[in-house]
């Protein structure tokens, strides 16, 4: 065997045994980590949306969208539970709601109050499904994405409650993972009786575009 | 301004030692042969006016000293060695040869500049010139013809006729209210896109439309158009190689506004307005150089920050109302407001016309671009668009 030849049969990528060991572990890889994970082997990203605002009374509940919305096409994942995320300096409400829009032919509310979320025009209720364990279909090609709702309270009348959305944790195709929805709200609690007086309204307006400053940057 | 652009020219270019091989080897073959044997009394130099510069120009003709006798940081002065009125087509001036000779008495070749000047701008050409015949022209010697009138050796005139003239470089104009800030004195000179210097050689403030707000015609409805810091927008740069008779868009540019208060349109109901801010739009003039051929570019520069109602009105929902809206509508309570976030944008293909170009933009609702609405009405108002609302381009706002 000349010298040439020796160099060409190194003793393990020389072997017989060599390319299934590669297919095996390969194969291994596919069983493990991408066949379970689908396409998805990172967190959705959501895309960023919008905030709602909504004046309300004391430890009245306060409904907001949370639009599970992205542009890329993935499977369907299955909702586990969601807290909401801070935003800035605004104290955070507190979560005591969380449903799915059954269907979003009516459309969804930017804001609403009362569990269900009620609906102003046509008057009624939102239909809404259970968070936990729904399963929900993301990437539609047209017309609204699957919506959660949420709704929150604050109890301290003058205290503008905020959040910048929703931190989810959900299942895909067996794993679990935790992505954030910047769909934020804010919450202004004030004693008033039909409407907000000019200071409370400036008030809110003002806590608005901080929010929505805080959210989108 | 001559002077520095002499200057740069002459250091930049490498003119100077080109000028000398050129002067040189002229010198040594054919002119050298007849030194001495042609007399001119007159140099006549011939040219074409720019259309630009058709009316109200004069054309000077400067003398460009020997630098070989100049130090480093003496002063260099460029006599003037004939002046006059060019109107029209053409222009025919002539210089009195002991005049251009006497630039420098030992060169067999002289350097002249002729520039021709308006109230629009200005153009200029460098060209050797010779008493015994021989001319060359710096800026096309393909295009220069030049020869003796006169009975041979003993003529007694020469004609130089000179190379069509560079771009003109048109004068800096600003439009009534608008200043040159220290900023803009920063971006005078910007880079084309294909990648060679510009020279700013007219601005103009102009509006552009940036979004537009649509209010439902509903009593206590209302909706603001918030254009903040930050806020950008993309705008085609329009490139023309034929002195800005034809334009092509040739990519794009960023406006930031970077006014610290930003600006706001705030309206009521029925409000079906285009939104408009105003920009600082510049023309630069490439000169040609070894990578670069001569042209014209134009691109918005600088963002004034503010925002107001345009003057005309976009179409309104094709839907008719969201409710008929296929891509969803979204709810917005009494009382409620809403506000949007991370829409894509918007792209309107004649957002301004300047310097002959039709400018496209894209402002981004994004970080810094935001449209509110609040509803104060007695029943819930509805958003929607070409998208889901969140993420439309256009907002629609209706009662139903």
């Amino acid at each position: 065997m000349s010298t040439h030849e020796r160099s060409r049969t190194h003793p393990i990528l020389g072997s017989q045994l060599f390319i299934p060991g590669i297919v095996v572990i390969l194969l291994v890889f596919l069983v493990i980590w991408v066949l379970p994970a689908g396409r998805t082997t990172v967190p959705i990203k959501f895309n960023e949306l919008t905030v709602g605002g909504f004046p309300s009374h004391p430890d009245m509940v306060t409904d907001f969208s949370a639009l599970l919305s992205t542009s890329t096409s993935h499977d369907a994942i299955t909702l586990l539970s969601a807290k909401l995320i801070p935003l800035g300096i605004f104290p955070l409400p507190r979560l005591i709601h969380l449903g799915v829009l059954r269907n979003t032919r009516n459309g969804y509310p930017t804001s609403a109050y009362g569990w269900p979320p009620r609906i102003g025009t046509p008057s009624g209720y939102y239909p809404i499904k259970p968070f936990n364990q729904t399963s929900v279909l993301l990437g539609k090609a047209r017309g609204l994405p699957p919506v959660i709702i949420y709704g929150v309270v604050g109890s301290q009348a003058g205290t503008i409650y905020a959040t910048k959305g929703l931190s989810l944790k959900y299942r895909d195709r067996g794993r679990i993972y935790y992505a954030n929805i910047y769909d934020g709200a804010v919450d202004a609690v004030f004693n008033f009786t039909k409407n907000l007086n000019q200071l409370q309204m400036a008030k809110f307006n003002n806590a608005i575009s901080r929010a929505n400053a805080l959210v989108f940057h | 301004m001559k002077l520095k652009f002499i200057k740069r020219f002459l250091n930049r270019s490498g003119l100077s030692v080109l000028i000398s091989l050129l002067a040189l080897t002229i010198g040594i073959s054919p002119v050298q042969a007849n030194a001495g044997a042609s007399v001119t009394s007159t140099i006549e130099i011939d040219g074409t006016i720019p259309a630009a510069l058709a009316s109200g120009s004069e054309v000077i003709v400067l003398g460009v000293p020997s630098i070989t006798n100049i130090s480093q940081g003496d002063p260099i002065t460029f006599p003037i060695l004939s002046a006059e009125p060019a109107a029209g087509g053409s222009f025919s001036i002539a210089i009195p040869a002991s005049t251009v000779n006497g630039l420098n008495p030992q060169s067999l070749t002289q350097n002249v500049i002729v520039e021709l000047s308006s109230g629009i701008g200005s153009t200029e050409q460098m060209a050797t010139v010779s008493s015994q015949g021989t001319v060359s022209n710096m800026n096309n010697s393909n295009a220069v013809s030049s020869h003796l009138v006169g009975p041979g050796a003993h003529s007694t005139s020469e004609v130089v006729k000179l190379a069509r003239f560079p771009m003109v470089r048109r004068n800096i104009t600003t439009s009534p209210g608008a200043t040159i800030d220290s900023a803009e004195t920063a971006r005078n000179v910007v880079q084309s896109p294909n990648g060679c210097d510009g020279t700013l050689i007219a601005k103009s403030e102009h509006s552009s439309r940036i979004g537009e707000l649509h209010v439902a015609n509903t009593s206590g409805v209302t909706a603001s158009y918030d254009y903040k810091n930050g806020a950008t927008s993309q705008f085609d740069v329009g490139l023309s190689y034929d002195n800005g008779s034809t334009w092509n868009v040739a990519g794009g540019v960023q406006v930031s506004n970077t006014d610290s208060t930003g600006a706001s349109v705030s309206e009521g109901p029925g409000f079906l307005q285009y939104i408009d801010s105003d920009f600082m739009y510049g023309e630069f003039s490439v000169q040609q150089s070894l990578f670069c051929l001569p042209s014209t570019f134009t691109e918005p520069y600088a963002a004034i920050g503010d925002a107001f109602p345009g003057p005309n009105q976009p179409s309104p929902n094709p839907y008719g109302n969201c409710l008929a809206d296929p891509n969803g509508f979204a709810h917005i309570p009494v009382d409620g407001s809403y506000t949007t976030g991370n829409q894509s944008a918007e792209k309107y293909s004649s957002a301004a016309t300047l310097f002959g170009f039709s400018f496209g933009d894209v402002t981004g609702y994004s970080t810094s671009v935001e449209i509110t609405y609040h509803n104060q009405s007695a029943a819930d108002t509805y958003v929607c668009g070409s998208n889901i609302p969140a993420l439309s381009p256009i907002l629609y706002n209706s009662p139903a």
